[in-house]
């Protein structure tokens, strides 16, 4: 298999993996959303993950992809 | 150009972050001048303008803009390194220095209008120190000395309790280099709020004078970037969320960076001649990523897993994984750490030396940040809510204090410190 189709096959299984965990969700009432509100669950916290993503950004060949501005603003050419 | 010293350019923005702080500090309290917040308890422990009577007895009307939240952080990186890329300070081994300085203060708002509609106000400014190319600062200080100034704005618009639509939009510049950028979103909630559905698209033009590594001008030039982005975040559980992204990134014009060369050889040895990078005139990327959180209510402890894939058509593959764990000391208190390992490969046509004889008719590039590597990124911060107003939320005020060490294979390593709090008026 070429190298190509195995870049894609690894992709397609992430995702195929992600679409079958949210399969078993249940039905969290709003009473009991307590602790997944807490802003440590957090994907991103505002102003840490904007020093965290330009570190990365500026500094990664593999930056980018990801809906998030690359090769953009630093003129690093990432 | 007048120059600065860069210890002035620092002291200069940090007084600049102080005013800003204080203006809008004044602002704020004017909006309740002649009433003490002390003697009129604000209704559901929720500050609210409503609170405030006129002398007639009736309330305040809401202002048409209020500041909801604001925040700043300082961020300072200390980087070192060796690239072949870099003609600064060349060693034997043929690379050059990647010093580089970085002081990033930040300063973000949160904005609400009557109807609901808010903007995310981001004001980022750079100012930068590196290790001089000397050929190019015949020309432009670009590559030494630089600051940069960015707005960046996020503007959501409420349709109906589920949907929300979001504009981005901003700008950019620093030497050489102004940036523009523009977006649309929407926000789905679905399954009574337990899942939460984002897309968006986004483009980016950046207009350069692409100087090159030997002072050469060759005239503004453009580069265009189109990005198109999907997350879908799930409640697993009570105690339990899994977020998934894809996103899809197109670029087109002059990608390279202006001022990194490629050391050139007569076939064996190099013979001091070095070439500009020159990259394929398009780039294609690709990324998926998935990040689960797991809280341990019984310790107050957070848990969060990411792993990320990264494709594009130059060759490149990466695998990233990240770990987080943030541990309540105190109902006030977090100590948070994290880890991440990165490994990426190099494009079809990195190389960190090129015969002279072939090297013009081809694609190339010895820049160190596109080398096949591994690398390791430690964090560790710590945060005090000094007004939380019940269990801690994003509407908390704090501060806090963070370090993240940043080592690559190829001997590239970055100190970050930052320091940053919120405060929250609304």
């Amino acid at each position: 298999m070429s190298s190509r189709k195995t870049r894609f096959a690894s992709f397609v299984v992430v995702l195929a993996l992600a679409l079958v965990a949210l399969e078993g969700c249940v039905v969290v009432p709003r009473y009991a959303r307590g602790v997944v509100s807490d802003p440590a669950m957090a994907s991103s916290d505002g102003l840490l993950t904007r020093s965290i993503r330009k570190l990365r950004n500026s500094r990664e060949g593999a930056a980018g992809g990801d809906g998030v501005a690359a090769g953009g603003g630093c003129g690093c050419g990432n | 150009m007048s120059r600065w010293s860069h210890r002035s350019r620092v002291v200069a923005s940090l007084a600049l972050l102080g005013a800003g702080v204080s203006s809008i500090t004044l602002g704020v309290s004017s909006l309740v001048t002649g009433q003490s917040i002390e003697e009129t308890p604000p209704p559901n422990g929720v500050l609210s303008i409503d609170a405030f009577a006129q002398p007639d007895g009736n309330p305040l009307p809401d202002p048409d803009l209020r500041i909801d939240r604001f925040g700043a952080r300082l961020s300072v990186f200390h980087q070192t390194g060796r690239g072949y890329q870099s003609q600064a300070e060349i060693d034997a081994s043929g690379r050059g220095s990647e010093f580089v300085f970085i002081a990033n203060p930040v300063i973000y708002t949160h904005i609400t209008h009557r109807e609901g509609i808010t903007h995310d106000v981001y004001l980022p400014i750079d100012i930068l120190t590196s290790a001089s190319t000397d050929a190019l600062d015949a020309v432009s200080t670009a590559s030494r000395d630089n600051e940069s100034f960015t707005l960046d704005v996020t503007t959501t618009i409420p349709d109906g309790n589920d949907t929300r639509y979001f504009l981005r939009w901003g700008a950019h510049v620093e030497e050489e280099l102004k940036a523009g950028n523009g977006g649309l979103g929407i926000s789905l909630d679905l399954a009574d709020d337990n899942a939460q559905l984002i897309l968006g698209v986004d483009a980016i033009v950046d207009i350069f004078d692409p100087v090159q590594y030997n002072g050469t001008d060759l005239g503004l030039t453009e580069r265009l970037t189109l990005s198109a982005n999907g997350t879908l975040s799930q409640l697993l559980s009570e105690t339990t969320t899994l977020a998934v992204s894809v996103g899809l990134t197109g670029q087109i014009g002059h990608i390279q960076t202006p001022w990194n060369s490629v050391p050139l050889t007569d076939g064996t040895v190099r013979d001091g001649g070095r070439t500009a990078d020159l990259f394929p005139p398009s780039r294609l990327r690709a990324a998926a990523s998935a990040r689960l959180a797991q809280a341990v209510p019984d310790s107050r402890t957070y848990l969060q897993a990411a792993y990320r894939l990264y494709l594009d058509d130059y060759g490149v593959v990466a695998h990233s994984a990240e770990g987080t764990v943030t541990q309540y000391l105190t109902d006030d208190f977090w100590l948070r750490g994290s880890y991440r390992f990165h490994s990426q490969g190099a494009p079809y046509f990195w190389a960190n030396e090129l015969p002279r004889s072939s090297a013009l008719r081809m694609y190339r590039t010895a820049d160190s940040d596109l080398a096949a590597l591994d690398l390791h990124e430690v964090s560790a911060s710590f945060r005090y809510f000094y007004d939380r107003q019940g269990q801690p939320s994003d509407r908390s005020g704090y501060v806090e204090l963070g370090y993240t060490y940043y080592g690559r294979s190829n001997s590239l390593e970055i100190h970050m410190g930052t320091l940053g709090f919120q405060t929250a008026f609304w």
